[in-house]
């Protein structure tokens, strides 16, 4: 642990497409973020060298302030010199190289093999190939499943499979036809194998695969068919996409040389942040990352801490994959126009072959939107199959205190009141609930930073939920969003304001409609708010129709009050359904000159060096 | 102060080195400083075929899994079809159990109470795909072969690779490649135009003597073909409407009926590219690639609407961050294009090298 005289902390987040760096100093007794810069990444074609996005970056940020950070060979100058140059402490988190892939090989589809998915999805990993007991006949012939997991060219096979003291035998099968596979590839091209079984059987299938390859015995992930244990295998996978993806990304040595601590996945970083901010400050809080390449969802509610990331599902080089997996419907509801699906594939592919860039018409706006919009929800359902524990209700995926966006399609490439739409449609929160943007996206390196100055790293969170002017978290602000159906002009609900000043706002908010309500940044006010009978605000749907009284806070937008209900219904008429998607902004947008210039302050997007 | 922005090489001569390596470890053919051409075979190697399981234990009558006492056979050792690769013998002459391989091919594994019997093994060939010499060999696994000629990175493609001679469709460059086009090749042919091709003109190409396609862009639900296209399609500016950049149609045009080979592929790492050995009069080799680092006067190309794959010149650097259409704003340069000039961001520009 480095001792408390730190000063100035870099700490850097090496992405597919942007690489970001954010500068932390002592500004008197406290730890504040001065800076940040974003850079192009640079592992690819023509630069091979991760590390010169990392400089590109940190030279920004020496503009900014006005000292120097780098020596003259372009590194880092760690510890910081007798003359102040420099920094005390660097901290690496990465999300740039290729998914881990994965073979899964296990009894029961739907037991052992699910909870091993799961694990898979804690990490920038994907399942590439899956062997299951109870796999279609067609698929069970053992020369069909050896040559499936040669072809697979897996990094890691995932044997898991029997409770603990039960089923032996078939489980003996599965590493012997795991062996055959091994035995026909070349020893350099062999996947990593960890065993997470019935563990009774460890020694004997560490006799049948450890001579082959690297191998390892952990936990059984499914010790008993009502419990899940994937801490050690999520640890696991972590570690390997680190030693074996992001260590063969050029210049990744130099910057694990470069850094304090061993570089960890963003993702995980993210989700430790994530559980910190949860737990410091008693909130239910959700995390969004929509990336290029990837998406994740984290979250700490009460007990429960955990992360959901689709590495193969993104809205820039991973869009294709999306459009993959989403009805063309689902994409097309979302758009205030006509278009062909043949034409929307076209600029999805292209986005998937040039995914740093960013829209210049509105209609290239509206489409990325609909790609955000169906990537949170995408992978918000995978989260609800991944954490559908009896710690998680399905009504609990309405209910957060908290809501963070991250990701540079979120908060760079369109406006608050955008990302405000993407957010809610996305995720559909009900209840009442704040809105945030991570405008210096920091959230996915603080996890990190904590290992090596968790009081930094503690108090850049507390700056950020402050929502200061130069707070690296932008409030949105609150949202009102009962649960229910109702007739579209219908009453959802009557809302009374009360601002700190005594003045009083009364509004009726029909169901299918949006509502924003002026109440700046660090005021606050109260609220009484009777839903329509058939409209509740709390989100386990009891007590429909009672009042509900509250304080709450403003921010960027105001008060939102959504009351399109849960989940969102559209108009079925193409015509009406157009009309909607446009309210639905124009209600959001701001009208006050002096907002207008903050929103374009906030939505810089450097790429200097 | 320097920008970067993400390059695009498009050459009319330069200096071109190409990898070209085995799927697996195999035998390289050719030596280093040797000139190949592009139908040479400089390596080979042989992959895994198909696989049969013969359960030793089950045909033996065993209880145990471990059959290693029984083997009269190892690891890769060769088999013919009914030879004795196992045999247990019984407490009476009569009571000895043999177990006979069912094919021939080579032990590939022997696992717990299975052999896993190779039936046959495929041969697997790389060729030069593009005439040069040899400058690097790596034993065992590949060989780099180095030319010089018109280079150029398309935006996407697919079907594998191909050679062939270049032959224009049309001196529109905005034309599109139907299926009566494909039919009146008479030798084997790279077809190109500027505009895009059917499906139906590709169905109609692989029925006729046109080994591959270069076009300006084709439509997305081409990748979803079924089955694939049988030849290799490369376009040069992407997906759907996007006809070729005059620029890149003049480089091609220059070159009909020259030599061209084309990869229609489309990883992380790898981009579809026109290769075409050989220099016209007068011509100079470049020897650089794009860095990156633009200024006034970087030759680039705008990725996006409205002026997607626009080629033109950095007429000005914005210090100050400007804002779009999207409320968003973005550093960038402002950019003359043929018919005006106009604001681009930073991460929607190419700089064409």
């Amino acid at each position: 642990m480095v001792n408390e005289k730190v000063k100035r902390i870099l700490t850097v987040d090496c992405g597919r497409a942007i690489t970001t760096v954010v500068l932390i100093e002592l500004v008197g007794e406290v730890y504040r973020l001065t800076a940040q810069a974003e850079v192009s990444s640079t592992y690819h074609a023509p630069w091979f060298d991760i590390t010169l996005g990392v400089a590109d970056a940190i030279k920004q940020i020496e503009q900014q302030i006005g000292l120097r950070l780098l020596d003259h060979a372009g590194s880092p100058i760690l510890p910081r010199s007798d003359a102040g140059e420099g920094s005390d402490i660097f901290v690496a988190v990465t999300s740039a190289a290729e998914p881990l892939r994965v073979s899964l090989v296990g009894l029961m589809s739907r037991l052992s093999l699910a909870s091993a998915r799961r694990a898979v999805m804690s990490t920038y990993a994907v399942v590439n190939y899956q062997l299951g007991s109870d796999d279609e006949p067609e698929n069970r012939s053992i020369e069909t499943r050896v040559k499936a997991l040669q072809q697979a060219h897996s990094d890691l096979v995932l044997l898991v499979g029997g409770i603990d003291g039960g089923a032996t035998r078939p489980i003996v099968d599965l590493a012997q036809i795991v062996s055959m596979a091994l035995r026909i590839m070349k020893p350099d091209i062999r996947p990593h194998v960890i065993y997470a079984g019935n563990s009774q059987l460890r020694t004997q299938i560490a006799d049948i695969l450890g001579s082959l390859t690297d191998f390892k015995s952990t936990d059984n992930l499914r010790p008993v068919p009502a419990q899940e244990n994937l801490g050690m295998v999520q640890e696991d996978l972590s570690r390997l996409y680190i030693g074996r993806k992001v260590s063969q990304l050029p210049g990744a040595k130099i910057l694990s040389e470069w850094s304090h601590n061993a570089i960890v996945p963003a993702a995980k970083s993210f989700a430790q942040t994530l559980n910190y901010i949860g737990q410091t400050y008693n909130v239910l809080a959700m995390g969004v990352d929509v990336g290029s390449a990837a998406t994740t969802i984290a979250a700490k509610r009460h007990d429960f801490y955990g992360n959901t990331t689709r590495a193969d599902i993104g809205v820039g080089s991973n869009a294709p994959a999306l459009l993959g997996q989403v009805d063309w419907e689902n994409f097309r509801r979302w758009l205030p126009f006509e278009m062909s699906q043949a034409d929307f594939k076209n600029f999805v592919w292209n986005k998937g072959i040039f995914p740093q860039t960013v829209p210049q018409t509105y209609q290239d706006i509206w489409l990325e939107l609909s790609l955000m919009r169906e990537a949170l929800r995408l992978v918000l359902s995978e989260a609800k199959q991944a954490w559908s524990q009896p710690e998680m209700r399905e009504s609990d995926w309405f209910n957060w205190d908290l809501i963070i966006g991250v990701g540079r399609s979120l908060v760079r490439m369109i406006d608050p009141t955008r990302a405000t739409l993407v957010l809610l449609d996305g995720l559909e929160p009900a209840g009442i609930c704040r809105l945030v943007l991570d405008t210096k996206s920091v959230t996915g390196m603080l996890g990190s930073l904590a290992g090596v100055h968790a009081e930094a790293a503690a108090q850049i969170v507390d700056e950020a939920l402050q929502f200061a002017e130069d707070s690296p978290f932008l409030n949105l602000g609150m949202v009102v969003a009962p649960i229910g159906v109702g007739r579209f002009g219908d009453t959802a609900l009557r809302l009374q304001m009360t601002y700190g000043d005594g003045r009083q706002v009364d509004m009726k908010v029909p169901f299918g409609a949006i509502e924003v309500i002026p109440l700046p940044p660090n005021e606050e006010a109260t609220l009484k708010i009777n839903p329509s009978r058939h409209f509740s605000l709390n989100p386990q749907w009891e007590q429909p129709g009672k009042e509900v009284n509250a304080t709450v806070n403003g921010g960027l937008l105001g008060l939102i009050v959504d009351a399109r209900g849960r989940p969102i219904t559209l108009a079925e008429n193409d015509e009406d359904r157009v009309q909607q998607i446009q309210d639905w902004l124009a209600k959001l947008r701001l009208e006050e000159d002096e907002d207008m210039v903050k929103l374009e302050q906030l939505e810089v997007e450097p790429d200097g060096i | 102060m320097a920008y970067r922005v993400a390059t695009r090489q498009v050459y009319k001569a330069r200096k071109i080195k190409i990898g070209r390596m085995l799927p697996a470890p195999g035998e390289i053919l050719v030596q280093k400083g040797q000139q190949v051409s592009e139908n040479d075979t400089v390596g080979r190697t042989t992959t895994t075929g198909s696989f049969v399981v013969v359960n030793v234990a089950q045909a033996l009558g065993l209880q145990e899994l471990n059959i290693g006492p029984f083997l009269r056979k190892d690891e890769n050792d060769t088999l013919e079809e009914g030879e004795i690769i196992a045999e247990a013998k019984g407490r009476f002459p009569f009571s000895k159990k043999i177990c006979k391989s069912p094919v021939k091919g080579r032990v590939a594994a022997i696992a717990g109470q299975w052999f896993l019997i190779e039936t046959e093994a495929e041969v697997q060939t790389v060729k030069a795909f593009v005439a040069g010499q040899v400058v690097g060999v790596y034993p065992t696994q590949g060989v780099v072969i180095e030319t010089v000629g018109t280079y150029i990175e398309a935006a996407c493609g697919f079907g594998g690779e191909a050679f062939g001679l270049l032959q224009s469709i049309s001196d529109d460059p905005k034309a599109d490649i139907d299926e009566d086009a494909v039919t009146l090749m008479t030798q084997p042919a790279i077809l190109w135009a500027g505009g895009t091709i059917s499906e139906r003109a590709i169905r109609g190409a692989e029925k006729s003597r046109v080994s591959g396609v270069i076009v300006g862009s084709v439509d997305a639900t081409l990748l979803e073909m079924d089955p694939p296209s049988q030849i290799p399609i490369v376009a040069t500016e992407g997906f759907g409407n996007r006809p070729m950049a005059p620029e890149t149609w003049e480089i091609l045009h220059a070159r009909c009926n020259d030599l061209v080979s084309i990869q229609g592929l489309m990883t992380s790492v790898k981009l579809p590219v026109i290769i075409i050995p050989g220099l016209l009069v007068g011509e100079t080799v470049v020897e650089v690639a794009p860095t990156g680092y633009i200024s006034v006067g970087s030759r680039v190309r705008t990725l996006r609407e409205p002026e997607a794959m626009s080629w033109g010149r950095v007429s000005a650097i914005q210090e100050q961050p400007q804002l779009t259409v999207a409320a968003v704003s973005y550093r960038g340069a402002e950019v003359s294009f043929p018919h005006g000039t106009q604001f681009v961001p930073w991460l929607n520009l190419e700089q064409i090298g």
